[in-house]
């Protein structure tokens, strides 16, 4: 027997990697700092380098585009997204303001603030919807308002040509993985005062007009919510709460026959993969409130509920929301956020894991103590998976 | 010359000859966990020693001793309490924790061995050791060629700027 290998054999880890290390003294066999040597690694094989690159997180493959051209194309090759698809559970991130110049992202997988600049002028932009990567941006409170879509990622734009709206009530998107289109829905006002429903196809870059909505109904004038082909939105007020819907294949809309809960708060309807959810606040014993989260059971059109946030959660959750500010909700995959806002500060929320269903909070540390209220009706903020393979 | 552990005396035991011509002697469950090895020792038996000519005395040392743990983490002992994840988790961070020379011959050895765990361990490692790099950096470190025109230098700046700041 070999004497080194011999030594190896019979050593704790440590000590093993120092005889391998040849003499190379203690520190440097801490690796964390130490530099990866050129004459080594300009030999490693292909297929090992995309192995690493699947290791590593999206920000750094974006900023490895710029090495040479075949690592600008191997990040949108088909095989390596499938394949990232696969290995990496890409964690959602969560647009919570804009300024004129830039949006600022929070990663909820590494934790940090990401600033990325807008191309075109935000003055009065801001993000009314999330869908495949991408995000729609619009001055929707404005008359005539325009609108862009586009993908952060790779900073790739689209101005979408005028609609008919005069002014906006409520937004959707969907992306469609499929043929790497989208479609932008809008249903408004026109400048009479008639209500108006377009849909935007990336295709054609053209709007089409849809199917009007029935005239009594009030609309939240949250984003929509996509479901299997159906866009998903409450009515306003509260006081007559119900779920409309509308068929983007059919171009209809109609209300979902399901009876909604009584007496209840902030009512939000949530998507997450092929579930409907309403989350709402309900009031409990002593004058405290419970938030639960109930399923559309698409057999019977009833809500059941799935979830309550647990009773400590849920008291500290009330002490940092104000009266007229309301609970809102987002979604993305598995996750969905659940945020307050006072008039002057920004609170992270809640996090609840509807898969493995675990309740956390989102870390508070490093977020901006005041930021602008950016987004349609009360939501203050959308979340949606970073995709760098989103087709603008 | 055994190596490591409590050799298990019903166990099959696996001679493996490295590139410098020593030979190491397993367990077959040891050896088992390289795909490589196990369709060779299904192949041949355990009768006649295995010889690994790409992969040097010290790096298959290292390998074995990888192997060695993660087979005696899917046994169960009577007396002792089970592995925990968390403990497999800090035993393979402080394994790769190695310079970057080993890292490569590793990464190099678990690839042609065919270990799948131990080879995301090490492409981990790696991605971690170069996640913070500028592109100019990796050029250097793989040395790459840029080849991009100055126009299109100036189009992936502008579409990757965020990922810099």
């Amino acid at each position: 027997m070999p004497s080194v290998a011999a030594a190896a054999l019979n050593q704790d880890p440590e000590n093993a990697a120092m005889v391998m290390n040849d003499g190379e003294d203690e520190s440097s066999s801490s690796n964390a700092t130490v530099s990866l040597d050129s004459k080594i690694w300009n030999k490693l094989p292909p297929e090992l380098l995309e192995k690493i690159h699947l290791c590593l997180p999206l920000i750094s493959l974006v900023r490895f585009r710029s090495v040479c051209k075949a690592w600008d194309r191997s990040v949108f090759d088909e095989g390596f997204i499938q394949a990232r698809k696969q290995s990496v559970s890409q964690k959602p991130w969560i647009i919570v303001t804009t300024t004129a110049l830039s949006m600022s992202m929070f990663d909820t997988g590494d934790e940090t603030w990401i600033d990325i600049p807008i191309p075109f002028n935000a003055s009065k932009v801001h993000v009314v919807a999330a869908a495949g990567g991408l995000l729609c941006f619009s001055n929707a409170w404005f008359q005539w308002p325009g609108m862009y879509v586009g993908n952060p990622v790779t900073n790739r734009w689209r101005h979408l040509p005028p609609m008919n709206t005069f002014l906006i009530i409520t937004v959707g998107m969907v992306y469609f993985d499929d043929t790497q289109t989208f479609k932008v829905f809008v249903c408004g006002r026109r400048e009479d005062d008639n209500l108006i429903t377009e849909v935007y196809d990336s295709v054609e870059d053209s709007w089409t007009p849809g199917g009007l909505p029935a005239a009594s109904r009030k609309y939240g004038g949250d984003t929509l919510v996509w479901r299997d082909g159906v866009f998903y939105c409450l009515t306003f007020p509260y006081s007559t709460l119900n779920l409309i819907a509308y068929d983007l294949a059919k171009g209809i809309w109609f209300d979902v026959p399901v009876y909604m809960p009584s007496a209840i708060m902030s009512p939000n309807v949530v998507a997450c993969h092929d579930k409907l959810l309403l989350i709402y606040a309900m009031e409990a014993e002593e004058g405290h409130f419970v938030i639960r989260v109930s399923e559309l059971d698409f057999d019977i059109y009833e809500w059941v509920e799935v979830e309550r946030m647990p009773p400590q959660m849920c008291r500290e959750f009330e002490n940092l929301m104000v009266q007229t500010k309301p609970l809102c909700c987002f979604s993305t995959g598995d996750l969905i956020f659940f945020t307050i806002s006072s008039n002057t500060t920004y609170y992270p929320g809640a996090v609840f894991d509807l898969k493995n269903r675990v309740w956390t909070w989102w870390p508070s540390a490093g977020f901006p103590p005041h930021l602008p209220e950016v987004n349609m009706g009360r939501t203050i903020g959308l979340s949606f998976e970073p995709r760098l393979h989103a087709l603008v | 010359m055994h190596f490591q552990g409590s050799p298990n005396m019903a166990e099959k035991r696996v001679k493996l000859i490295s590139s410098d011509n020593d030979e190491f002697e397993v367990d077959e469950a040891v050896a088992f966990e390289s795909e490589t090895l196990r369709n060779m020792i299904q192949d041949t038996g355990t009768n006649v020693p295995i010889s690994i000519p790409n992969v040097s005395s010290d790096i298959l040392a290292k390998v074995l001793e990888y192997c060695s743990y993660h087979a005696e983490t899917m046994e169960t002992h009577d007396d002792k309490p089970p592995i925990t994840d968390a403990q497999i988790r800090e035993w393979d961070a402080d394994f790769v924790d190695v310079h970057p020379a080993t890292l490569y011959s590793l990464i190099l050895a678990a690839n042609y061995l065919n270990i799948k765990n131990l080879l995301d361990l090490i492409c981990q490692a790696v991605a971690n050791n170069i996640r913070g790099k500028t592109a100019v950096e990796i050029r250097k470190i793989l040395h790459i060629q840029d080849d991009f025109t100055y126009e299109e230098e100036m189009e992936i700046r502008r579409e990757t700027k965020w990922a810099f700041d």
